[in-house]
């Protein structure tokens, strides 16, 4: 039944990013379609359950598996048509001839510790029942609903979901689905399935423009991120928003750096990403927000390159800009909208957001509460443990990647962490979720979805650096960087 | 020659605290009162925490687990929270010997400590604390009580609220990230001053800038080598919690979820699911505020409702007397965990 809860969405995946990538699939590896192909099948699976509801059709097995069934069978006509497909049976034979790779010691320790990492969070995830309060609160009650009742809109469970984007909680109601039962503890396989497409996706990224130990490196950093890794075996939204994101935005920053160094664009980058972003709003009401940062940033850089815009990248832009507006249109109504307005109104008025249920005591003014914050912040990033070293190494390559890190295309993913960790400020400067700052409920969960691209910028700044010539008397190694 | 040796047992009198070379120590006797969950100091005492920041308990047990050494004051006279180190107990046949800096691991250890008192988590059957003194502290104690704070439960259990944050182990009462960052600090002191006293002795200088990014990159090393330090002790922790999830391996789902509860409450809800039709309506009793939660996800597709419920689903809780004469008596479980019914249903 596992086979059924991962195996649908991949398929559904596999085919619309073939239809996605069209004959540029070559440039992604094998295994970076297939963890592409995953994570984008288990957002469109999610959109499709939400449209089926709309539709008044019950969600089961039979009805889910012939919808998806009609759209594989109708973008198959387009694959043939154009006689694309994003996975090659040579490709797939070559990816499982190891004699050629050869790994050094380094490589070897380093892909160990990944692979332990990886079976860590299944276990802790697989092993043990749900536990976690706000899952039973919200989003596993809706999905164990889903399953009864095979609607998404049933009445009883509108007091659950709240003004929450709905992806969590489809998510988990396909895996009940799709196991066929109620099992606390195998229907939060989903989560890991992501954190290895998180690892495979971020190690591509990297190893476009550097080399494997490098990459692999930098995967181990992110694999070994306290916070994240517990966050797997929980079946909460944060992981989710945290991987959509990430992903979006990394795709964003490959469309960037692209397009920064005039080369030709292999056009998928700009799709890709947006599509990501889309997914992310679905997770969790903070991806509206680092959503829109994401599309500002966008903006501003397609501004300053105005002249060098092709006809080609107009057209992937509004392809992609059309997809993400299109897909937010049922989060936004939902109320993501809505409490954002609030969020921000609170800022100026000093009013509460209008999802603020009660507050225990007089919201105290925006200094005081800029100057807790400020306080808080820095002792959870940097005194907890949830992190390791990530914030260390975030300002550390800031100050000694300085020339790198603040030109482009790097200083966009700079702009976009830097905006994404002030968002945290802005949604805690509301009077509603303050509170959430003063019980140390949320600051972790929101700095978390902008962690992965801060790692992502650090590898880029000092794998960039590498590249420095530098003169022969200060120089120690070969630069690393591939170009 | 004399002032040599005088130096030296100053420095060696300065390494493991002066006024520790006295060795001073108060044996303090623990017993369990009867049928208490935990151990406590006998007689009453009366010590000076200025002076024994120190406490040494020798306990043999039979099991391992979590335990808490609390202590009360003349500051604050009650045995609580605030004034309690977590420790780990290991199984041992011998007595195994456990320190505490408590002056440095806790801010709380001032003025006169009056009471001492042991809770293990996993209850006190098996244990025995065969000794425990206050002592002064000396370096050998100190190093002793870091290693044993920094290897505790803190930041590597999940205790409390794991899912908002992780804490970082402790040494003497400071997060480790402390001390990491002043090495970090230290090392890119030094790393700068020597990248830049090379480049000051070339004849043609590169931008300075060539510094910062050689800099930069040994720094790196440096950090990674500490990330990976922080990484073996996390391993630690993943391992504690493979350990602990390990009781779920082989079992099915309804064995699973009667170990995820505490006590008879998850057999209570399989009563309540014979008991009580599913897409009926139920109110609860239910202590707040994890257990009432789980009831309403466990017991779906039957609805909360605390208006139109058709049945009333108690668990170690009075029910008012108002409500009370609204049902009758349903199904009964056990004394204190039972289920009513709505008057007039069939």
């Amino acid at each position: 039944m596992i086979i059924i809860v991962l195996g649908v969405p991949f398929l559904l995946g596999l085919f619309a990013l073939s239809a996605l990538l069209g004959k540029q699939a070559a440039q992604y590896s094998l295994w970076e379609k297939l963890a592409l192909a995953f994570s984008i099948g288990l957002g469109l699976l999610a959109i499709l359950m939400y449209a089926l509801s709309l539709a008044k059709l019950p969600l089961n097995l039979p009805v889910i598996g012939t919808a998806v069934f009609i759209i594989i069978a109708l973008i198959s006509i387009y694959l043939i048509a154009s006689k694309t497909f994003c996975l090659s049976v040579s490709e797939m034979k070559s990816a499982f001839i190891f004699k050629d790779l050869k790994f050094n010691w380094f490589e070897s320790l380093l892909l160990g510790l990944i692979g332990l990492k990886v079976i860590y969070a299944f276990f802790t995830a697989l092993a043990k029942p749900l536990v976690d309060v706000d899952a039973f609160l919200y989003y596993s009650i809706v999905g164990k609903g889903i399953y009864y009742t095979g609607n998404f809109f049933d009445p009883y469970l509108k007091q659950f979901l709240s003004d929450k984007p709905p992806l969590p909680f489809l998510m988990q109601g396909w895996a009940f689905i799709g196991l066929g039962r109620i099992d606390d503890a195998l229907f939060k396989i989903i989560t890991p399935a992501l954190f290895l497409c998180l690892i495979i996706i971020f190690y591509s990224a990297l190893k476009r423009f550097f080399l494997r130990w490098f990459s692999l490196l930098f995967t181990f950093l992110l694999a070994t991120l306290p916070f994240l890794l517990y966050h797997i075996g929980t079946a909460y939204s944060d992981f989710p928003v945290t991987f959509y994101y990430s992903v979006g935005t990394f795709y964003l920053f490959l469309f960037l750096k692209e397009f920064d160094q005039e080369k030709e664009t292999n056009g998928t980058f700009l799709p890709l990403a947006l599509i990501f972003l889309a997914l992310s709003i679905w997770a969790k009401k903070a991806g509206l927000i680092l959503t829109a940062i994401d599309i500002f940033i966008l903006f501003i850089f397609l501004f300053n390159l105005k002249n060098a815009l092709t006809k080609r990248t107009l057209r992937s832009l509004a392809l992609g800009l059309s997809l993400l507006f299109l897909l937010a249109i049922p989060v936004l109504v939902q109320g993501g909208f809505r409490t954002t307005i609030g969020i921000l109104t609170s800022l100026s008025s000093h009013r509460p957001a209008a999802t603020a249920i009660d507050t225990f005591q007089p919201t105290p003014g925006l200094f005081e509460r800029t100057s807790t914050i400020m306080f808080t912040f820095s002792r959870k990033l940097f005194l907890y443990a949830d992190w390791h070293l990530l914030w260390p190494l975030f300002i550390f390559s800031l100050i000694f990647f300085f020339r790198q890190a603040f030109s482009p295309p790097l200083v966009y993913l700079l702009i976009i962490t830097i905006l994404g960790l002030l968002s945290v400020f802005v949604q805690f400067e509301s009077g509603g979720t303050f509170r959430w700052l003063l019980d140390g409920t949320l600051l972790d969960r929101l700095v978390m979805t902008t962690a992965p691209s801060s790692l992502l910028f650090s590898a880029y700044a000092f794998g960039f650096n590498r590249s420095t010539s530098i003169p022969d008397n200060l120089k120690t190694k070969p630069a690393t960087a591939k170009k | 020659m004399k002032s040599k040796a005088l130096f030296f047992a100053f420095l060696i009198s300065y390494f493991i605290n002066a006024p520790a070379l006295a060795f001073d120590s108060v044996n303090i006797q623990f017993s369990r009162p009867q049928n208490a969950p935990y151990f406590v100091g006998n007689p009453e005492m009366n010590i000076d925490t200025e002076e024994f920041t120190t406490v040494v308990l020798n306990i043999r047990s039979n099991k391992s687990g979590t335990a808490r050494l609390f202590w009360a004051t003349d500051f604050d006279p009650r045995l609580n929270e605030p004034k309690s180190v977590w420790f780990f107990l290991k199984k041992s046949a011998e007595p195994k010997e456990y320190v505490f800096n408590l002056k440095s691991q806790n801010f709380y250890w001032a003025g006169f400590a009056r009471q001492l008192a042991v809770l293990p988590e996993n209850g006190p059957d098996g244990m025995e604390i065969t000794s425990a003194a206050a002592k002064t502290p000396n370096s050998i104690l100190n190093i002793r009580s870091g290693w044993q704070e920094f290897w505790g439960p803190r930041g590597r259990l999940v205790i409390g609220s794991t899912i908002n944050t992780i804490q970082s182990s402790n040494l003497f009462g400071r997060s480790i990230f402390e001390y990491i960052y002043w090495l970090l600090i230290i090392f890119a002191v030094v790393i700068v001053a020597w990248e830049t006293k090379q480049w000051a002795a070339l004849k043609k200088k590169p931008s300075f800038n060539i510094v910062l990014a050689q800099s930069g990159r040994s720094l790196f090393i440096v950090l990674v080598v500490l990330w990976g330090l922080l990484e073996i002790s996390s391993l630690f922790n993943n391992w504690l919690q493979v350990k602990d999830d390990w009781k779920y391996v082989g079992k099915n789902h309804e064995e699973k979820l009667v170990l995820a509860n505490t006590g008879d409450f998850y057999p209570f809800i399989q009563f309540c699911e014979k008991n009580i039709p599913p897409r009926s309506k139920f109110d609860m009793r239910i202590p707040p505020i994890y257990n009432d939660i789980k009831a309403r996800y466990y017991l779906y597709p039957r609805e909360i409702s605390t208006t139109e419920a058709d049945y009333l689903v108690v668990y170690d809780m009075a029910v008012e007397p108002a409500v009370a004469s609204k049902y009758t008596r349903w199904q009964k479980f056990r004394d204190q965990a039972y289920i009513l019914k709505t008057r007039g249903i069939k």
